[in-house]
């Protein structure tokens, strides 16, 4: 089993939301990824958007698709409903389900090299047609599951632990966002919970495409440390059987920072990112000057983070199409084919 | 002696109208009570290049493509020469042309058949009535042919109507007024080409495209996910509009990745949804395919097969999928393989895999080819039936976790709608346990291999499993549009006192073990046709043991049509 079951035991004194739903009813199965992954505070982020939103479970459906960040949907919202997909697919998966049922809460979860990588594509054309939903990248700038090697969003010039230094350039997928017509993009920083908390639960709120970044160290593979080489020989043997026995001592990095300034960061691998939080009067509707915004900063070599832009009256997919309210898979045999009529007209058509 | 049927070519280079000629010949054919069926013929022009009708009509249904033509109408003789290898021609074929269209060029000329001077275009048409709307010659060669072969004036003047209603009027009298003077000269000509008398019946004039789109229709399809690609696209053009008066909704996505996914994402929605390619694009959903198969999906694939491998011939046809469609995708992942047996079969072996889909919640693959898809013929109504939806949706106990994948009893396992409560699930693509959580045991993933093994083992396809035709100890076993030219081959041989049982196989995978058997016995010898060089099918056969060790290959690459003569003599 590559899972743990989680004991379902309530405490009579856990905090319940307004519909009596308990942090863990929004919990899934104990994670198995390594311990101080960035991709775990995102996990705890979604639990608890989802219960300070009072979110019914069952009308949630978590789309994925492959890598350790696609993995998370287990670990989250384990009475909800979803689809783990392969490698680079989830927001293909996702339009096709939300075209056949605009009711359910669409939380899209993918990585950098799901989404940047071997799933740019199906990343762009999903955001271009403003699918309603909530898309999440964990951004850690390698592939993390298959032990490291660079993804489309690490920085040229940077090193992998092997010593390989990156000559491509990257891509910045909150620039993307913009650029395809996202009407909610936002970057934040699996460390930070005061910003990312309400971020997502600000998304999930958006009717429309909404893209959020979160930079998500992955603790194995940004580190040069001496423990290298066994730490490689256990994760190359780990994955035939589990990982669970996998054990490190390092921490979530963690991070509370104010409006407006600019924060070093320093990873578990000793290098060091600059984040640039948002002024609190920072204008949140103009896309153009967002775009501007986040290529200044990063020619500064900072990262921003913070909800940088947001429709005000954003149309989704359904609207575009202009389908009816109603769900199409609720939609039955009386309103599909009134009184195979129109099959009929066809029929005739061909006589 | 009155004909039973007689095969014509209207060809002529872009703008000639060498469709519409054969449109109008073959629908005023449909509407005298007379069966027939159309093919197309392109040149290497993208766009309004030559092009050459292939038409053939009679009082029974027609389902090859004949073994020579016995009229070739030339609207010009712009490079139409190269089109002689496909359209067979001999010394008892006419050949109609206009004088003043020059020499009968030597690729034509070379069959020794009669040529037949006719003077096609309107002597008193104007210059920029002309240039407006071309020479009509091929409404004129339309009206004459169809006269020749005994039409009614009536049935003439109402096909040029129906096919060209939509333009108006002007146009619509415009070309009625150049058929008609085609049938006026007609008797000039001296020629006897008539059909023995028709029978009436109402009847449908349809192509494989379009009756693989109205089959998915009635079996419930409301969710296609697709992308343009050859000779695909015109089901897709066909289906839309019908698609969303009934409701549905189509996407056309960016690549086949997508369109296969949107498709699969709709089913899990709860949709009954279909996609619509040929080999290139099917090539690149075999990934997802593989996912349909581990997270239970049901999703049609419609696979109208052109020549391969890579981009191939784009509008030539070929049975070259038949490994992908059947194998196609890493690890064990078995799934549900159909071909239509005609092109009024596509309608029903359509609308069977939308049920097989939902039933089994499976991939079900439809193997047509351009040869059926873009045929038009003369058939009989298919039969009208209510949609057959049967994906079970509720059944098992609620429980915590809900289990989506249970092993134990039935293997086709509850799909509850996604948002239903109590019943949460996530389709999984991992080897999951049976509540769809990810695992890796062994035990666990033998036990879900099974599970869908299962599904796939007992299903039965009872009687829609192929058809069999004639009697005899000789078999010939064939799928899509080979079975066509093969029911004729029989017919011929029986004529000639040889009896030869034609099976023509609808389920492809899993074979139907039993009913082969059962359709087997007695025969000593079979023969397996196929067009594709390697004998896929064939070897899916053998593999199988579902024929006898000795059974013979006829497997040869498109994109030319098997013709009934090449059977009868590799048969006789
Ligand atoms: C088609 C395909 N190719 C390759 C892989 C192997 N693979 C699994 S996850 C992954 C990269 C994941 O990277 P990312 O999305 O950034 O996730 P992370 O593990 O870093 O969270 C790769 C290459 C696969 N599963 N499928
Ligand atoms: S390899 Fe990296 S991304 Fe994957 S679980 Fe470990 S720390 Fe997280
Ligand atoms: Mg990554």
């Amino acid at each position: 089993m590559t899972y743990l079951a989680k004991p379902k035991f309530h405490h009579p004194g856990l905090p319940k939301n307004e519909l009596g739903y308990t942090h863990r009813d929004y919990e899934g199965t104990v994670s198995t990824l390594c311990a101080g992954c960035g991709h775990d505070s995102i996990t705890g982020a979604i639990i608890q958007a989802c219960f300070e939103l009072a979110i019914e479970p069952h009308r949630v459906a978590k789309i994925s698709g492959i890598g350790c960040s696609s993995k998370t949907p287990t670990y989250f919202l384990g009475n909800s409903h979803g689809f783990n997909s392969v490698h680079g697919r989830m927001p293909s998966v996702l339009t096709g389900a939300n075209l056949a049922n605009r009711d359910l809460i669409y939380l899209g979860v993918s990585g950098d090299g799901d989404s940047a990588s071997i799933g740019l594509g199906q990343f762009a054309h999903c955001l271009r047609r403003g699918v309603n939903m909530t898309y999440i990248v964990e951004n850690n700038g390698v592939y993390g599951l298959t032990k490291g090697q660079f993804s489309a969003t690490a920085d040229r010039g940077s090193k992998s632990k092997r010593g390989v230094t990156n000559t491509d350039n990257s891509i910045d997928m909150v620039a993307m966002a913009l650029q395809l017509g996202a009407s909610f993009v936002a970057r934040s920083f699996s460390g930070d919970k005061e910003q990312l908390v309400p971020i997502i639960k600000a998304a999930i709120a958006h009717q429309g495409a909404a893209f959020i970044d979160v930079i998500s160290p992955c603790v194995a593979f940004n580190n040069h440390a001496g423990s290298t080489k066994s730490f490689d020989f256990v994760r190359e043997h780990n994955e035939a059987v589990n990982r669970l026995d996998f054990i490190s001592t390092r921490m979530p990095i963690g991070l509370q920072q104010e409006p407006g300034t600019v924060e070093i960061v320093e990873q578990h691998d000793g290098s060091r990112i600059a984040l640039r939080k948002l002024d609190a009067d920072y204008e949140v509707h103009d896309r153009a000057a967002a775009l501007g915004f986040l290529q200044h900063h990063a020619a500064k070599g900072q990262i921003v983070t913070g909800l940088l832009f947001v429709e005000k009256e954003a149309q989704d997919l359904h609207a575009h199409l202009d389908t009816v309210e109603e769900p199409l898979n609720k939609l039955g045999e009386k309103e599909l084919c009134p009184g195979s009529a129109v099959l009929g007209q066809i029929n005739a058509g061909l006589r | 002696m009155p004909r039973h049927s007689i095969a014509v070519v209207f060809a002529g280079s872009g703008g000639s109208g060498a469709m519409s000629a054969g449109a109008v010949f073959l629908r005023a054919a449909a509407r005298a009570g007379y069966f027939g069926m159309m093919t197309q013929l392109f040149g290497a022009q993208v766009r309004g290049g030559e092009s050459a009708a292939l038409v053939q009509i009679g009082v029974e249904p027609i389902e090859a493509q004949p073994d020579r033509f016995d009229a070739f109408v030339a609207l010009d003789w712009d490079k139409v020469e190269q089109f002689a290898a496909e359209i067979p021609l001999d010394e008892t074929s006419l050949i109609f042309a206009d004088p003043s269209a020059g020499a009968v060029p030597a690729g034509i000329a070379k069959s020794k058949g009669r040529v037949v001077a006719l003077t096609m275009s309107d002597p008193g048409e104007s210059k920029i009535d002309r240039a407006l709307h071309g020479k009509r010659v091929n409404m004129f060669a339309a009206g004459c042919l169809a006269a020749l072969c005994g039409l009614p004036a009536d049935d003439i003047g109402g096909a040029v109507e129906s096919i060209f209603g939509e333009k108006g009027g002007d146009v619509v009298g415009a070309n009625r007024a150049r058929a008609l003077a085609g049938v006026q000269a007609a008797p000039a000509l001296a020629l006897d080409l008539k059909l023995a008398p028709p029978t009436h019946d109402r009847r449908w004039l349809i192509s494989g495209n379009q009756a693989v789109a109205l089959g998915a229709l009635r079996g419930g399809v409301r969710f296609v996910g697709c992308y343009p690609i050859t000779p695909a696209t015109d089901l897709v053009e066909w289906l839309a509009p019908h698609l969303l008066k009934l409701g549905g909704r189509l996407v056309l996505g960016e690549d086949e990745l997508a369109s296969v996914n949107l498709a699969l994402g709709a089913s899990y929605g709860g949709v009954p949804a279909m996609t619509v390619t040929s080999g290139p694009g099917f090539s690149l959903m075999v990934e997802s395919l593989g996912l349909a198969v581990a997270a239970e999906i049901p999703l049609v694939v419609i696979d109208v097969m052109r020549a391969g491998p890579s981009t191939g011939i784009a509008s030539k046809t070929e049975q070259s999928d038949v490994n992908l469609a059947i194998y196609g995708a890493h690890g064990d992942a078995p799934r549900v393989v159909l071909a239509p047996l005609s092109v009024g079969d596509c309608a029903g072996t359509a609308e069977y895999a939308v049920y097989v889909a939902e039933a089994l919640q499976v991939p079900v693959i439809v193997l047509s080819d351009q040869m059926l898809g873009q045929a038009t013929a003369v058939i009989d109504p298919v039969s009208d039936r209510p949609p057959p939806q049967s994906r079970k949706t509720n059944g098992a106990a609620a429980g915590q976790p809900f289990k989506r994948y249970a092993t134990g009893g039935d293997a086709v396992t509850p799909m509850p709608l996604p948002g239903t409560p109590g019943r949460e699930w996530v389709a999984e693509g991992l080897t999951h346990n049976e509540a769809g959580l990810p695992a890796s045991g062994a035990a666990m993933h033998a036990a879900q291999i099974h599970k869908r093994a299962r599904k796939i083992r007992e299903f039965d396809a009872g009687d829609r499993w192929g058809e069999v035709t004639g009697e005899g100890d000789t078999a010939i076993l064939a799928f899509g549009s080979t079975v066509g030219p093969a029911r004729e081959a029989a017919r011929r041989l029986a004529e000639a006192g040889r009896n030869v049982r034609v099976i023509a196989l609808r389920l492809l995978a899993p074979l139907p073990a039993k009913q082969l058997a059962q359709a087997l016995t007695g025969v000593r010898r079979v023969v397996v046709i196929e067009q594709n060089d390697t004998g896929q099918l064939y070897r899916h056969l053998l593999g199988h043991k579902a024929v006898p060790v000795d059974a013979e290959s006829v497997a040869r690459p498109g994109p030319l049509p098997f013709r009934p003569s090449e059977i009868v003599n590799y048969v006789a």
